[in-house]
């Protein structure tokens, strides 16, 4: 067993001898004026270099550009037929498919596991954007 | 430039980019110091260092002159480390760094065998610092490493981290005593 002076006496020295750390150079002041320079030309050219979230919301208004397309199209094409009186070409592709006939108690039993389905898909999406739920996905990611 | 009064005329001068070319060639290892003594990580002191002088050179036009361009610079440099480790969450374990030095063949920051020129023979007796200084509170941390980094001048440790020379002093005192306990815990442990 060390006395206190012999542990404190080694204790600075091991403190001496394993704290240290490289010395800065040149090439750190380069570092930074590359910094600077990079930092510069993004703010006097943002539209060099768009951001993450930039892209994303330029992707964002091109779907919804072509949803609300979609949307205007399928409306038009009903609203003439319900009260135009256009009626929508019919085509016949000369191909018989046969329906399968399903009970209406099926059909009933789907719907209600289809809807607790989504009912709890979309308890889950809810519940991932409480505290509790960002913390999970974090540890996940 | 070798004074601050240098670097001030030639701000007042508009010559911005001499001033922080002046302020990194005198501060560099100063604000590196302080950034390991808060963050603990070599790479991410070294990062920080390199932030703290590119907020300099975007406030450098609003420097008014009240505080000392030296003061002025610690405080960015502290704030800077200090929201990065409240932003990262993150404190790396001193081992894991001193491994991390170890493979890259940096000298060694921390490490268990750095050998100083008297310390081949006696190796065996120096303590793991970096086992220690984990088992040691803040503030006490901060104040030891900086104060062996900056050559064991508590005035200098007192100015990086804007504490009167007296807190510093106690702070070490305090922190050393509990370095030895620690270390005569293990002592005994083992």
């Amino acid at each position: 067993m060390s006395g206190r002076k012999d542990i404190e006496a080694r204790l600075d020295r091991s403190l001496r001898n394993q704290i240290e750390l490289p010395k800065l150079g040149k090439t750190f002041n380069a570092g930074v004026w590359a910094r600077i320079e990079a930092e510069e030309r993004t703010a006097t050219n943002p539209g060099a270099a768009p951001s993450r979230a930039l892209l994303a919301s330029r992707w964002f208004a091109i779907v919804n550009s072509v949803g609300i397309a979609a949307t205007l199209v399928v409306a038009i094409y009903f609203a003439l037929g319900s009260f135009g009186g256009v009626e929508p070409p019919t085509v016949n592709l000369g191909v018989h498919v046969p329906i399968p006939e399903i009970s209406e108690g099926t059909v009933t039993k789907s719907l209600a596991v289809l809807g607790q389905l989504i009912g709890g898909v979309a308890l889950l999406f809810g519940l991932s954007f409480t505290s509790i739920g960002r913390r999970l996905r974090a540890s996940f990611s | 430039m070798e004074r601050d009064a240098d670097l001030l005329v030639a701000l007042r001068a508009g010559d911005r980019h001499a001033v922080l070319e002046g302020l990194m060639d005198r501060y560099r290892q100063k604000v590196m110091h302080l950034a390991m003594s808060i963050l603990r990580d070599p790479a991410l002191a070294e990062d920080m260092s390199q932030t703290v002088f590119v907020k300099v050179w975007q406030a450098l036009p609003k420097f008014d002159g009240r505080a000392a361009l030296s003061t002025w610079l610690y405080t960015i440099a502290r704030n800077t480390c200090l929201t990065a480790v409240e932003k990262e969450r993150r404190m790396v374990p001193l081992e894991d760094f001193a491994e991390a030095a170890d493979d890259d063949g940096d000298p060694m920051l921390f490490g268990r065998d750095a050998a100083g020129p008297e310390t081949s023979g006696q190796a065996s007796a120096e303590y793991d610092v970096a086992k220690l200084l984990d088992q040691l509170p803040e503030p006490y941390r901060r104040v030891v490493v900086l104060f062996y980094l900056e050559d064991r001048s508590c005035e200098e440790v007192g100015e990086l981290l804007s504490m009167p020379t007296g807190t510093v002093k106690a702070l070490l005192h305090r922190g050393r005593k509990k370095l030895a306990a620690l270390a005569g815990e293990s002592e005994a442990e083992s």
